[in-house]
């Protein structure tokens, strides 16, 4: 028989096709209920890639991208375009059915319904006069969100997005009043969310000060949802810094306490809300931050690493015995008179150039754990080395937790909630805001009594907390100590000399304020004073 | 709803043009048509033959084929046309569209604050696209085929005429997509009716009474993705009971509320969101922040520069439309005027009032013998509301003036601010400092009456007929001298530039940036952004510029077939205007007899035994 007869050949290819089958067999089986299927279905399961584990299967989507014949690119390219130019004409209508039908093309590509949420909460709310409606094109965006993390379930940046979107869209721009409002009647909305997995809008941890559910509360839980997606090993992008990501919940609490504060509930429910606050950034604080350095920290642990860094470098000092004043003395020895001078004048008379060189002097003077150790005598060395790298250790995550607690604020804020959980902050808080109301209607008499009931909570609550002063709320409060001024002047009168908020005017004067009819086009007038 | 600016010339001035541009075209074809027939002609049989055989061509169709054409042979052929459509199942058209229909509501943004316009933009524009792929592959195919098949012989040996073999097939083609048409109407009819057609019911937990105001309020249940507040007055009384509405309108619908005699409340159907409103436009000017009489107003840095605006405040800064025809028989009791203006805030302001504004009627020609202060209306108040054409009603009985005593006087409109020719301005400022108003020309305009929808919605249908007519005739004319799949290519390829001719005009203005062909191959390659400068030699540029010359020009012959398209204006609510069908039917019959004139040619003088 000839090798080359048409009949051989059949017999070749179908002898291979059938060979073939074997290990497309192996690598393609699916996955079933007894069996974990080929190679394939393994890997799909193992990277949690399979659409059953990624969210809820669409038939409709599924049968949009198959009747495109593998032109799911070009179809999705073209309706990019269209909503761009829909988002042009300002024809919106069209632009959120072209949207709908992307989603469908690309249900788990991200970015589409994160940039395309933005746009419709964001962008094109803006462009409406009308806050309702501005509204109504915030919650569109929220809903399109929430659509796109039924598609994908686990991922926490999509979830997060969400409470951003309920929580910072709705809470805190211009037309937050109205906006946050707006939700609280919204009960259709509520029920929206209310079905959602992990969302309960109408258990107490989402209801707000007047019984209904509460935009902060309600981000508070997708911001819980979005960590409770957080993959152990790390596959699943966060979206940000894990500092930034795990500080929103915690945060969200701080948002709705002041919220609350803001609208009027300073009593014990203004303080709950701050206990609640306190309790959730004090267990941020116990959290475990991974930083960049490779080690994890948490901010509540500061003082604990101080201490342990401060423990290490005296174990250093006392194993060098008279080693560590000896090295001090020469130091001090090489300065010069002027530096010896301006270390002895106090701080408060020291200028520019004095403070400049006892910074210079500070940085000669400094014993570095590294110097000790080198001088250390041979058999002492290693243990000095070893306690010089374990106190190096200790500082760095003392700088790290700084660091932490910087970019999150959080002595502020742990300091705010602490204030704010007093009777008398809210009794202050009450007091100008009463004495404000009855000085806008030319009440004179009840503005003054109010106003002098709140300068002496408000002289308490500095006493004890100082550095409220530099908080933009008491920026405010300077506002209302005008309202006061201006007040007193009816009567003839002017702020006395023992003022018991004189440190807040001194703050606050010009130059450490903004002075009346400050041009944001332009340099202030009275700069350079 | 945008409109284009063409629409709101005249007829006659479009005619006037279009006449002059059509015979032009016609002339260049003519010439273009001789010269290539000639020489065509002269390569088989000689120069002093060809004369002869385009002389005996021209002369048989004025003085033989022409006056003895059939109306019963074209009848034949038209039959005959139908046969093979039918042979060829185009009832599979029709079956798709059904299956997408079915489909359709799972696709369609049933959340959208105008569903209408959705669910008609959708079934209209769906027909439209089906309609024409139908029409052209009818077309294009057919006589091809028969040529392969030799049964153009049986025809041809009749003897049927080339003009009634073209004009048969063209209306045995348009009888079916006609029919197809209809149907496919009668069915979207019903669809768009049953996707918006829902009813509430009554949240009885909502309903309280204001005895004061003698008035009971409440709301419905959220049924289709949406409530509704309404009021019923104790007043207001029928037969049925108490009568009440839905207000405000919601997703562009209201519902009418009876409360029956023993307390019951019933929602009735949606209404208000089917309409067809008939706008009477006014010409728009403005006037700058010093009072100069402008073209455009101010770009507030918006990409999209359909709309300019005005500044409020203390600026002069105004707009200005004149309308014509302004009689008292068309507007008895007052001018019902419709706003759909824009609002651009430098500062965020009052947030939950809207942006004040102000109307104010003038004469545009005073008689100067006339007291100035009868010749404008005091300001008439009024609040913009975006995104939404808002009516705003001016009673005869609020048009005042203020008299050199300071006192308001009534104003007669008719007689004092309507001019001799039956003109009267508009103008409208915004009142609030450092806001703007945005508007074009269509944005506000006088509403004369409402028409019946579904009219509106089969006058929508005939724009769509009329390209389909198009295609059928661009198709039969291809395959007079073309194979069935390069007709079928030439035939979409004057849909395609028809449909882009926009597009190929700005790219060859430069408001597109990238530039032709030969300059976008450059780009890719190179992955040069559209914006950024690129030199490619000035031969290329030179033929780049000449190929889009010539695809310019051809765009220009070939039809505008988004100019044929009336979809928005049934979404949105307006009725299309006779004159604006008039202008299509008019274009479409002029294509009609250049393609049978050319078509008849080409199949006098093709051999069909070659």
């Amino acid at each position: 028989m000839n090798l080359n007869s048409p009949f051989v050949r059949k017999v070749m290819y179908i002898t291979a096709i059938m060979l073939l089958l074997f290990p497309l067999f192996l690598l393609g089986q699916p996955a079933t209920s007894t069996g974990r299927g080929g190679k394939l279905a393994q890997l799909r399961a193992e990277h949690s890639l399979s659409q059953a584990q990624l969210g809820d299967i669409d038939p409709l989507s599924i049968s949009m991208q198959l009747a495109t014949f593998g032109l799911r690119g070009v179809a999705v390219n073209i309706l990019w375009e269209k909503a761009t130019y829909y988002h042009k004409t300002e024809d919106f209508d069209n632009l959120s059915a072209t949207l709908n039908q992307i989603t469908k093309l690309q249900p788990h590509f991200l970015k589409v319904w994160e940039y395309q949420a933005h746009n419709l909460s964001y962008n094109i709310s803006s462009e409406f006069d009308d806050y309702r409606q501005r509204y109504d094109w915030v919650k569109r965006g929220i809903n399109f969100l929430v659509e796109g993390t039924r598609y994908n379930r686990q991922q926490p940046k999509l979830l997060q997005n969400v409470g951003d979107f309920i929580g910072q869209k709705i809470g805190t721009p211009d037309e937050r009043i109205q906006f946050r409002q707006l939700f609280l009647e919204d009960r259709d909305f509520h029920q929206t969310l209310d079905e959602e997995d992990g969302i309960d809008a109408f258990t107490r941890r989402a209801l707000g000060p007047t019984g209904k559910p509460d935009n902060w509360l309600i981000a508070w839980q997708w911001y819980q949802r979005a960590e409770d997606a957080v993959d152990p090993l790390g596959r699943r992008h966060l979206g940000k810094e894990p500092l930034y990501f795990y500080m929103l919940k915690p945060k969200s609490l701080i948002s709705f306490a002041m919220a609350i504060e803001e609208e009027g509930f300073l009593d014990e429910k203004g303080r709950e809300a701050f206990r609640r606050a306190s309790e959730g950034w004090t267990e941020m604080g116990t959290r475990d931050i991974p930083t960049p350095s490779g080690f994890s920290v948490r901010m509540n642990d500061l003082e604990l690493h101080r201490r342990a860094a401060a423990d290490l470098r005296q174990q250093i000092i006392s194993l060098s015995g008279d080693l560590y004043e000896r090295i001090k003395a020469d130091k001090e020895s090489s300065l010069t008179e002027i530096e010896r001078e301006a270390m002895a004048l106090p701080a408060s008379l020291r200028g520019d150039q004095e403070n400049s060189l006892v910074r210079d002097v500070e940085n000669k003077l400094r014993i570095l754990n590294e110097d000790i150790v080198a001088l250390l005598p041979p058999e002492l060395r290693p243990r000095g080395a070893s306690l010089a790298r374990a106190a190096e250790d200790r500082f760095d995550r003392v700088t790290a937790v700084e660091y932490c607690r910087e970019l999150t604020n959080f002595e502020y804020f742990m300091m705010r909630c602490e204030v704010e959980q007093l009777k008398i902050a809210t009794d202050a808080r009450l007091a100008v805001r009463l004495a404000d109301e009855f000085f806008v209607n030319t009440e004179v008499e009840k503005a003054r009594d109010q106003y002098e009931l709140a300068w002496d909570k408000w002289a308490e609550i500095f006493r004890k907390f100082p550095r409220l002063l530099d908080d933009p709320e008491a920026e405010i409060l300077r506002q209302s100590v005008g309202n006061y001024e201006q007040l007193l002047a009816q009567f003839d009168e002017t702020i006395p000399d023992d003022f018991k908020l004189r440190q807040l005017i001194e703050k606050y004067e010009m130059g450490n304020r903004l002075p009346d009819g400050f041009n944001p086009t332009g340099m202030p007038q009275g700069a350079g004073n | 709803m945008i409109v284009d600016p063409s629409e709101f010339v005249s007829f006659s001035t479009w005619f006037s043009g279009a006449i002059a541009g059509f015979a032009f075209n016609v002339l260049i074809l003519m010439i273009a048509w001789l010269v290539l027939w000639y020489a065509f002609t002269v390569l088989r049989h000689g120069p002093t033959e060809a004369i002869l055989i385009i002389a005996r061509a021209v002369t048989d169709f004025f003085l033989v084929d022409g006056p003895n054409t059939s109306p019963r042979r074209i009848g034949a052929m038209a039959r005959l046309a139908v046969k093979e459509s039918l042979r060829r199942r185009v009832v599979v058209v029709f079956a798709v569209f059904v299956i997408i229909l079915l489909f359709a509501g799972w696709m369609l943004d049933t959340e959208n604050d105008h569903p209408s316009r959705l669910y008609l933009g959708f079934v209209l524009t769906m027909s439209n696209y089906l309609v024409l792929a139908l029409a052209m592959f009818l077309s294009a195919f057919s006589l091809p085929t028969d040529i392969e098949n030799r049964t153009i012989y049986t025809i041809t040996t009749k003897p049927v005429r080339p003009m009634e073999i073209f004009w048969g097939r063209v209306l045995g083609f348009v009888i079916v997509g006609t029919v197809l048409l209809v149907v496919m109407g009668l069915v979207s009819s019903v669809f768009v009716y049953r996707g918006l057609y829902h009813t509430h019911e009554v949240d009885a937990a909502s309903l309280q009474t204001d005895s004061q105001l003698a008035r009971q309020t409440g709301e419905t249940t959220h049924d289709s993705h949406h409530r509704h507040d309404f009021f019923i007055d104790d007043d207001s009384t029928s037969d049925d009971g108490t009568i009440g509405t839905t207000d405000p309108l919601v997703k562009e619908h209201r519902h009418m509320v009876t409360r029956h005699d023993d307390g019951t409340i019933e929602i009735g159907h949606p209404q208000d969101q089917l309409r067809a409103r008939v706008p009477v436009y006014g010409k728009l000017s403005f006037i700058s922040r010093e009072g100069n009489l402008e073209e455009r107003g101010l770009n507030v840095g918006k990409e999209w520069s359909y709309r300019s605006y005005i500044e409020g405040g203390v600026s002069q800064s105004a707009a200005i439309w004149t309308f014509s025809d302004v009689t008292a028989e068309q507007f008895p009791e007052g001018l019902p005027l419709e706003l759909d203006i824009r609002v651009f805030r430098t500062s965020k302001g009052d947030i939950e009032s809207q942006i004040r504004g102000e109307i104010i009627l003038m004469n545009p020609n005073p008689d100067p013998q006339v007291d100035p202060r009868k010749t404008r209306s005091t300001p008439l108040p009024f609040r913009a509301t975006e995104f939404a054409a808002t009516e705003e009603f001016i009673d005869l009985e609020d048009i005042k003036y203020q008299d050199v005593d300071g006192q308001l006087q009534k104003l007669n409109l008719f007689e004092d601010l309507v001019d001799d020719d039956g003109n009267l301005q508009l103008l409208i400022r915004c009142v609030e400092h450092a806001q703007f108003f945005g508007m074009a020309q269509a944005d506000v305009y006088l509403k004369a009456r409402e028409t019946s929808f579904w009219m509106n919605y089969a006058k929508c249908y005939v724009g769509i007929w009329l390209q389909m007519v198009l295609v059928v005739l661009f198709g039969v004319f291809f395959s007079t001298f073309l194979t069935g799949i390069v007709a079928l290519q030439a035939t979409l390829a004057t849909l395609v530039l028809g449909m882009f001719g926009g597009f190929i005009a700005d790219i060859q203005s430069g408001e597109v940036a990238g530039g032709g062909p030969i300059e976008s191959l450059a780009r890719v390659e190179s992955q040069e952004g559209v914006t950024t400068d690129l030199d490619i030699g000035e031969g290329a540029a030179l033929i780049d510029r000449a190929f889009m010359a010539a695809m310019g020009y051809v765009a220009d012959v070939v039809p505008k077939y988004p100019e044929f398209n009336t979809v928005r204006k049934v979404a949105y609510g307006y009725d299309i205007r006779g004159s604006i069908l008039a202008r299509h039917l008019l274009i479409t019959l002029g294509y009609f007899l250049v393609l049978s004139v050319m078509g008849y040619f080409i199949l006098k003088t093709r051999e069909f035994a070659a």
